[in-house]
């Protein structure tokens, strides 16, 4: 089956690693930033911030920050288009995610750089990236930029109303 | 039982989960560098995210 990206085999390799070390390079640097609803949530992909130049955006909320990740693998790394939101990289929500890509239901086959949605129903209220799977008991992880504490390194169930997975690479 | 419109035919569930094995990601492990990170099981609540205006 051909990916929702139309990346190969390889390529979706190295989108994941991009995507996962911008998660990390924010993740590293929590303290500079902060959570915001605001506008200046999408000042990651408009000032073309690369988290491979140590890059990363101050201001953010959770789907601008998970979009801001991918779009650092699929954009920077091979030029894609917005495979995220459909909205050209200039904004999205958990409703376009809801809306974009492809669900994973077997969360057995969940992979880097999926992209976990809760909510108590359409159009979703958070969401966050996955990162990896913890090595002592196999956990999902991602990382979650919720509010101005975060972000946060957080295992893909530690919210009750885990609405589904999607992948977008 | 599942309320997925795909998980309700056995042939589509299967093309289903067939389509889910990425199993090309084999390195799927967390990377060393998040070892040191601090994991949060419980964080503060999550602000809700909103519909937004396309940034121009």
């Amino acid at each position: 089956m051909p990916s929702i990206s139309g990346l190969n085999k390889t390529q979706r390799i190295k989108c994941r690693d991009r995507v996962v070390a911008a998660a990390y390079l924010a993740l590293y640097n929590k303290s500079r930033v902060h959570y915001t609803r605001g506008s200046s949530r999408w000042q990651g992909i408009a000032r073309k911030l690369n988290a491979r130049k140590g890059q990363y955006p101050r201001y953010a909320d959770c789907s601008a920050f998970a979009t801001w990740c991918l779009w650092n693998g699929l954009h920077l790394g091979f030029g894609k288009s917005d495979t995220v939101n459909r909205h050209n990289w200039r904004g999205g929500f958990t409703g376009t995610m809801l809306a974009s890509g492809k669900r994973v239901h077997n969360l057995t086959y969940v992979q880097r750089g999926d992209v976990a949605i809760y909510g108590r129903g359409r159009p979703g209220s958070h969401c966050a990236i996955v990162v990896g799977r913890r090595r002592s008991d196999g956990k999902i992880m991602c990382v979650s930029h919720g509010s101005e504490r975060g972000p946060f390194l957080v295992p893909l169930h530690y919210r009750r109303d885990l609405m589904q997975v999607r992948r977008f690479i | 039982m599942p309320t997925d419109p795909d998980l309700e035919d056995p042939e589509r569930l299967a093309a289903v989960i067939a389509d889910d094995d990425d199993s090309y990601d084999a390195d799927d492990e967390l990377s060393p560098e998040f070892l040191e990170i601090e994991v949060v099981e419980n964080p503060p609540p999550d602000e809700d995210n909103i519909p937004e205006k396309v940034v121009p």
